[in-house]
């Protein structure tokens, strides 16, 4: 992913550098050339539930939203900026929609001129320099999907993602962006680097699930009746909340230590305390900022 | 012999069951703790714990390996600002490592920020080697060993304690009650800002050096006092002036002397009690 993510940031240098070299003072992308384009998609599940969106861009936010639909309609929209007219038709071309009907899911990915989606593998290498993109593209997607399907979200340089109403299951990631969440019901995972990871639930988690950002606070809404067990770890962060909580004492797990044969137990630096009468295991992790545990309708 | 081995098998079988029940008793009995075994249990392993800031707690039991877990403590309000308007602030628990090798645990804790009580169950034949510098206290009870202990800004307790023991904190008191010690093993009690409280046996024999700058020292042992030993009192010439320097402490020896055994302190009282 972090592979991925830095072949994307020197686009990002080529565009500024090309408005240097085009002398705009202003800092406005004159010389630059710009595309916006809409296109709009209709997908259908077919497969047995539990149904599954599996939605990807590299740059770009990706917004999701349960309704009482039962098909998959997307709406993507790119926005291209290219040094020249040429590359903007490179761009064009290269940077696409990929849909697919695959039963039970529903994949969505964008794909650069590479064919690569985020999430793919981080062993690929990118263009060399002298074949390197003159562009800068990003394709943000707006997905409307039954309530009920879970969903797998990826994105590397998006602004935000964002779910909200759905009753499935989530495993949602960015990078560069913020995560949020909002009325959900399922279990799951939510993680980035560099953004926030909001979230509310309609219903508490049945599974373990996890919250993780490295630069960004975490802020989770629970319903009044939660019974978990919450590990937290913030390295130059507090932890609020307005639960009742138990404070559970910190145990060392077992690690392995690569190349020693001596026994080896970690606590991770996870503050452990049980609200309720205790449930599944729930994890908030991020190493700069505050962590809260919110109750609803407080 | 047919009906031997059946009853071979079903002894097996209870024994086994036994063993399982055991365990998991105390499976039970320590949901928290992270149980850490010596490589060879039938020796007495070693234990060094090494924290920046939290309270050690070591309880001698009837056990082979080591129960670990680090509670919670109740934070100091002052030094942080206040929870948000309706929220409580969730107290953070210090990380801390720990790892065996060689019949030695070693824990270490690696935060001067997050503080914590750790708490050690260990077997009671055992040698310890604690230390924590800043918001806690260090009590060790039922245990016999090589006991060595070092606190900063907090005091020491050592109840029902055998073998020998070294113990020294800058600002704490140093309190130790010891059951039996090593017949040839010297030791030391020593603390800057406290008072120094040591229970000896009563028939131990020991060389005696007692000594408080600020303080007073008492004892209910019969001390035959006895004159500094030689070379304690130093002589340094330094640009020419000529200094002398005696030793301040009360050299004496109890019945009929033995290992050294220290007690000192800057400020404070000393006490040398006799156990039961």
């Amino acid at each position: 992913m972090s592979a991925v993510a830095r072949a994307w940031v020197p686009r990002l240098a080529v565009a500024a550098a090309a408005c240097t070299l085009g002398g705009c003072v202003t800092g406005a992308a004159q010389g630059l050339v710009r595309d916006e384009r809409k296109e709009s998609r209709r997908l259908q599940f077919t497969g047995t539930a539990p149904h599954t969106l599996d939605a990807r861009t590299f740059s770009g936010s990706i917004r999701v939203s349960g309704d009482g639909g039962n098909d998959v309609r997307v709406e993507a929209v790119t926005t291209v900026e290219a040094e020249t007219a040429e590359a903007l038709r490179t761009a064009l071309l290269e940077v696409v929609l990929d849909t697919q009907e695959q039963g039970a899911t529903v994949v969505v990915s964008v794909r650069d001129g590479e064919r690569q989606a985020c999430g793919d593998s981080t062993t690929w290498r990118g263009p060399a320099w002298w074949d390197r993109h003159r562009y800068d593209a990003a394709v943000t997607l707006t997905v409307q999907v039954p309530r009920d399907v879970r969903v797998r979200l990826c994105a590397v340089n998006g602004e935000e993602v964002v779910v909200s109403g759905i009753d499935g299951d989530f495993d949602v990631s960015n990078v560069n962006g913020r995560v949020r969440l909002d009325g959900m019901r399922g279990s799951g995972r939510a993680t980035t680097v560099n953004g926030a990871i909001d979230a509310s639930f309609a219903a508490a988690p049945r599974d373990e699930s996890l919250f993780k950002t490295v630069n960004g606070a975490i802020a989770v809404t629970f319903p009044r009746d939660l019974a978990a067990n919450l590990r937290l770890k913030s390295f130059n962060g507090e932890f609020y909340t307005d639960f009742e909580t138990t404070a559970l004492p910190a145990t060392p797990e077992p690690a392995r230590r690569a190349g020693l044969p001596r026994l080896v137990y970690k606590t991770r630096g996870f503050t452990n305390v049980r609200v309720g009468a205790g449930g599944p295991t729930l994890t908030f992790d991020t190493l700069n900022g505050d962590v809260r545990i919110l109750r609803a309708g407080r | 012999m047919k009906g031997m081995s059946r009853l071979f098998v079903c002894a097996l079988v209870v024994a086994l069951a036994g063993a399982a029940s055991t365990s998991l008793l105390w499976a039970q009995a320590e949901p928290d703790a992270q149980i850490v075994p010596f490589s060879d249990p039938s020796r007495p392993g070693k234990i060094e714990v090494e924290l920046l800031s939290g309270a050690i707690t070591v309880r001698g039991e009837n056990r082979r390996d080591v129960a670990i877990v680090m509670r919670p403590r109740p934070e100091k309000p002052s030094v942080q600002a206040p929870a948000p308007p309706g929220l409580r602030r969730l107290q953070q628990v210090a990380g801390f490592e720990v790892s065996e090798e060689r019949n030695e645990i070693k824990i270490e804790g690696s935060s001067f920020r997050r503080s914590g009580a750790l708490e050690l169950r260990v077997p009671q034949r055992v040698n310890l080697e604690l230390s924590t510098v800043n918001d806690g206290t260090i009590t060790v009870e039922n245990v016999e060993g090589e006991i060595e202990i070092e606190n900063v800004n907090g005091p020491i307790v050592l109840t029902n304690v055998a073998g020998s023991v070294v113990a020294n904190s800058v600002n704490g008191g140093v309190t130790a009650k010891l059951t039996r010690v090593m017949a040839d093993k010297a030791m030391a009690f020593t603390s800057l800002n406290g008072p120094v409280d040591v229970t000896l046996p009563p028939t131990i024999k020991a060389n005696l050096k007692l000594r408080s700058d600020q303080g007073e020292i008492f004892t209910d042992f019969d001390v035959q006092v006895r004159p500094a030993p030689a070379g304690t009192a130093g002589a340094t010439r330094n640009n020419g002036r000529y200094r002398v320097e005696v030793n301040r402490a009360i050299y004496g020896a109890v019945n009929g002397g033995g290992p050294e055994i220290e007690l000192r302190t800057f400020n404070g009282p000393v006490y040398l009690r006799k156990g039961q």
